[in-house]
């Protein structure tokens, strides 16, 4: 039997549960509409607050304030009655239908469907792919990796290691390895020292409202700066050498441009991180059309100021829909409940107006925020300048070279890239490459980026086994 | 490569490679073998170079792994089971080698 609901979240980072939470907390008298939230994690979080349910005490001080904050409210969430959650859930098919959209999703083997009138992508980030010689040896991870595996199983790395990239979340992550004793050999800012000239008059338009986040960003630097951590700004170009001597390929050197100048550092372990774009890989599979954001240098699906997509049942909000960090994810969620109850006829709640226009309120400070974080954390130039011999699609192992050779031949954009040359369909099916395609092309032939296009989506949108679509037609497993 | 700041408290076994290894019970396959210090669970398809987790978020499917019964899965996002037989993910998978899956 399949399973219907009123509205379909995928996501339950902050965007998703308080979305779900302003739906169902009307006032007594009516009836709220039925809500189903999806994530394939075991519980609520999101990226930001990943495991903050079930975090083990002897972390809380190293992750934070705001990660232990976040625990009351999302406990709250989590036990809403009126919310039916399907943890452990990937949705590896959406259909959408001329009144809402079909869901396939499959948990623990049991494959079934869900429909559901409106459907919002809540699904989040993802880090932008920072491609460089050699990035695919073991032992170059992401920040947000290295950061997922401390959060989620208490891992931290216990050999001196080097931060590469930029953005806030670099400091916030040295922060975080600092206090729990990891020694950080080097950090190699790709971006300078002190505010870029663009980022100064964002600066203080940001200031009123944000003095707290704009504090604990200095804070982080100046630690950095006090744990006496070698630091190297306006990192050009990086290589990835493997160990010649170790059998599992690992990481040996990481080699690094300044200027005119190359050095060497011995290490086995690189942390990468060039800021967060939306994953919009559910958005283009539902048809949804995207939208190039100069501002960010990135896809993200194009929503009218509601939240709405260009397919009439399907919104999104949160970092999925544009970056706007975890505490704007949140306030999207309060705002966008009105607007959602009453596309499918139900009459928004006083409470639920007067938080709407709470929300309104805080979300206009985070907006200055983030146009100050936009202007001085831009993608950065080691990761731009993409050498011939790195490889932009890590999957099918094909290099800039390559794409910029079928450039020459008149390539028109990424998806006749990919029949060129299968670039984008490997297993993360272009996830990781579809940009970095789209940025080598683009510099080949002198066109804007955002003319190659992103790639068609092809289903399934996460691996299924011909088991699991042999069971199809499964009931719904019991929330919770 | 890493470390646990504590023990496990729900303790699981498993095997790579043949060689036994011990895990927290439900933290990613991926975890446990970083926390074992091995980082190469797969040889590329297509170049044949070693590869291993890179965004433990389920994007970039350089954490293959073969898991025995099963076939080819994303360590990052399949908990560590008692008893789990895993091996290191082959560049050209050989079905025969591998005794089926899927
Ligand atoms: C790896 C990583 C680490 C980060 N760490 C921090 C941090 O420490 N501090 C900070 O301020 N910001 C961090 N961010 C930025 C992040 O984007 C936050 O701003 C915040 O988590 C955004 O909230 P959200 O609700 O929009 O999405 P998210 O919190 O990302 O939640 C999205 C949820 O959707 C689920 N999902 C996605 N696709 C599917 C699917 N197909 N099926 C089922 N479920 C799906 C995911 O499992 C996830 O739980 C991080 C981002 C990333 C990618
Ligand atoms: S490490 Fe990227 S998918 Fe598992």
């Amino acid at each position: 039997m399949i399973h219907k609901v009123d509205i379909a979240i995928i996501g339950a980072g902050p965007a998703g549960m308080s979305l779900a939470q302003s739906l169902v907390s009307g006032d007594e008298k009516t009836r709220p509409p039925s809500v189903a939230v999806i994530d394939e994690q075991k519980d609520g979080g999101g990226q930001v607050y990943r495991a903050a349910l079930r975090q083990a005490p002897d972390l809380a001080s190293v992750l934070g304030q705001e990660y232990q904050s976040a625990r009351p409210w999302l406990q709250e969430a989590s036990q809403n009655p009126d919310i039916q959650f399907y943890f452990r859930t990937s949705a590896w098919n959406i259909e959408p239908r001329e009144d809402g959209v079909e869901l396939a999703l499959v948990s623990a083997g049991r494959n079934w469907r869900l429909r559901a009138k409106r459907l919002v992508l809540a699904s989040g980030a993802m880090e932008r792919p920072t491609p460089f010689s050699g990035w695919q040896t073991p032992g170059v991870m992401t920040m947000g990796a290295a950061q997922t595996l401390m959060k989620d199983a208490g891992l931290v790395p216990d050999q001196p290691l080097v931060l590469l990239g930029s953005g806030p979340l670099l400091y916030l992550f040295a922060k975080q390895l600092l206090q729990s004793g990891v020694s950080i050999q080097a950090v190699l800012h790709t971006g300078p020292r002190g505010l870029r000239a663009a980022a100064w008059a964002a600066f203080w338009a940001a200031l009123p409202g944000n003095f707290s986040p704009l504090g604990k960003g200095l804070l982080w630097r100046m630690q950095l700066a006090l744990a006496r951590v070698p630091q190297v700004f306006n990192v050009a170009e990086v290589v990835a050498q493997p160990d010649p001597q170790d059998t599992a390929g690992g990481l040996g050197a990481l080699r690094y441009r300044v200027g005119g100048h190359w050095h060497t550092l011995q290490t086995g372990l690189v942390l990468v991180h060039d800021g967060v774009v939306p994953n919009t890989h559910l958005a283009a599979a539902c048809g949804c059309s995207l939208t190039w954001d100069q501002q960010q240098a990135c896809w993200r699906p194009e929503l009218d100021e509601t939240g709405r997509s260009s397919q009439s049942q399907i919104w999104a909000l949160g970092d999925g829909a544009r970056i706007m960090g975890s505490e704007a994810a949140r306030w999207q969620g309060v705002a966008m409940a009105p607007a959602l109850l009453e596309s499918l006829g139900y009459q928004p709640s006083a409470a639920n107006l007067a938080r709407c226009q709470e929300a309104q309120r805080r979300l206009a400070p985070l907006q200055r925020l983030r146009r100050f974080l936009d202007a001085q954390f831009p993608p950065a130039g080691a990761f731009s300048e993409i050498s011939d011999d790195t490889q932009v699609c890590r999957c099918e192992a094909i290099s800039a070279g390559e794409i910029r050779r079928i450039a020459g031949l008149g390539c028109s954009g990424v998806n006749q890239a990919r029949s060129f040359t299968r670039v984008g369909m490997g297993p993360c099916m272009g996830r990781q490459c579809g940009a970095s395609v789209a940025k080598v092309l683009a510099g080949a032939q002198g066109k804007p980026q955002s003319a190659l296009g992103y790639f068609t989506v092809r289903l399934p949108l996460k691996p299924v086994t011909v088991g699991d679509l042999c069971a199809l037609e499964a009931d719904a497993p019991a929330s919770g | 490569m890493f470390k646990r700041l504590s023990e496990p408290k729900a303790p699981v076994t498993f095997e790579f490679e043949g060689q036994p290894l011990k895990g927290e019970a439900g933290e990613s396959i991926a975890a446990a073998l970083l926390a074992a210090g091995i980082i190469d669970l797969r040889r590329s398809g297509e170049d044949d170079s070693p590869r291993g987790p890179y965004c433990m978020i389920g994007n970039c499917f350089e954490c293959l792994v073969w898991i025995e019964g099963q076939g080819s899965r994303q360590a990052c996002r399949e908990p560590a089971r008692e008893g789990l037989k895993l091996r290191r993910h082959p560049g050209r998978p050989d079905p025969q080698a591998f005794g089926g899956g899927s």
